[in-house]
C-alpha cells in the first residue's frame, strides 16, 4: 500500500496547505516551519554559505548552540534565542485515534552537534548528529484542529560555539 | 535508518499545558494563532470558490 504524506515541508517550500475542495471531508492539515539561528555567510568557508545553502534545498543553522545538559524553554524570546527549527501543523478530518510519523531530515555540517527534539516545549530526545540523518517522531494526535509544535534545538557537548546543522525538511505521514 | 522517538498523549498533554503556562500569555504568540486561523479560513474558502467555479465552468 502507497503511503501519501499528509503533507511535505522543505526550505524551498516552508507553508503547506492540502485542503482539497474535491474531497472534503478527506484528512489535510496546515503546516509550516519557522527557523531561528541561521547562517548568512556568502563565502563558503565552512560549507554553509547561502547560494550552497539554496543549491541544496537546506537552512544552515549554527554558531549559538546551547550546551546539551540545558533541556528547558522558559519563554517566547528564550526559544528564539538559539538555534532551532519549529514545525507547526494543524491536523483536520483526524481524530484521537490516528497518529502522526514526523520525519526530519537533519544533517550535520560542522563541530560536536546534537538534536534536541522537542514536542512542543518538552524535550522527548537528544540525538548527536553524525552526517545525514533522519529523525522519525511517532506522536499520538490530539484530535481535529488541534495545532501541534515540533522543534530541533541545536546542542553540544563541548566548550565550542563553533557547531552547526543542516535542514532538509520534514514530512508527515497520518497512520 | 531514521531514530524512532515515541510521543504518547499523556507526553503532549503535559506538554500542552506547558506551552499554555510559557507562550499562552505572550501577545505575540496569541496574535500568531489568531493569523493563523484566519489564514486557514481565508484559504479554505478561497479554494472552495474556484473549485465550484471550475465545476460551473465545466457543465
Amino acid at each position: 500500500m502507497d503511503l501519501h504524506p499528509l503533507f511535505s515541508l522543505r526550505p524551498l517550500a516552508p507553508l503547506a496547505f492540502t485542503y482539497d475542495p474535491a474531497n472534503p471531508n478527506a484528512p489535510w492539515a496546515l503546516a509550516f516551519f519557522e527557523t531561528y539561528g541561521g547562517i548568512t555567510n556568502m563565502f563558503p568557508l565552512l560549507g554553509s554559505a547561502l547560494t550552497d545553502q539554496y543549491n541544496r534545498d537546506e537552512i544552515a543553522l549554527g554558531d549559538d548552540p546551547v550546551e546539551l545538559k540545558y533541556d528547558e524553554i522558559y519563554s517566547l524570546d528564550h526559544l528564539r534565542r538559539h538555534c532551532s527549527i519549529w514545525g507547526f501543523f494543524i491536523g483536520m478530518n483526524v481524530s484521537k485515534d490516528n497518529q502522526y510519523l514526523l520525519l526530519f531530515s537533519l544533517r550535520r555540517i560542522y563541530g560536536s552537534a546534537w538534536a534536541q527534539i522537542f514536542a512542543g516545549l518538552e524535550l522527548v530526545r537528544k540525538e548527536k548528529l553524525n552526517g545525514q540523518e533522519q529523525i522519525a517522531i511517532l506522536l499520538d494526535s490530539p484530535g481535529d484542529g488541534i495545532p501541534l509544535t515540533v522543534g530541533v534545538r541545536l546542542a553540544t557537548d563541548k566548550n565550542s560555539a563553533h557547531v552547526a546543522m543542516g535542514f532538509n525538511g520534514m514530512q508527515c505521514y497520518l497512520l | 535508518m531514521a531514530k524512532l522517538i515515541t510521543v504518547d498523549r499523556a507526553r503532549l498533554e503535559r506538554s500542552r499545558r506547558k506551552m499554555e503556562k510559557v507562550l499562552a500569555k505572550d501577545p505575540s504568540w496569541q496574535e500568531t494563532q489568531k493569523a493563523i486561523k484566519r489564514y486557514m479560513a481565508k484559504e479554505k474558502a478561497r479554494r472552495d470558490a474556484e473549485y465550484k467555479k471550475s465545476k460551473r465552468g465545466a457543465v
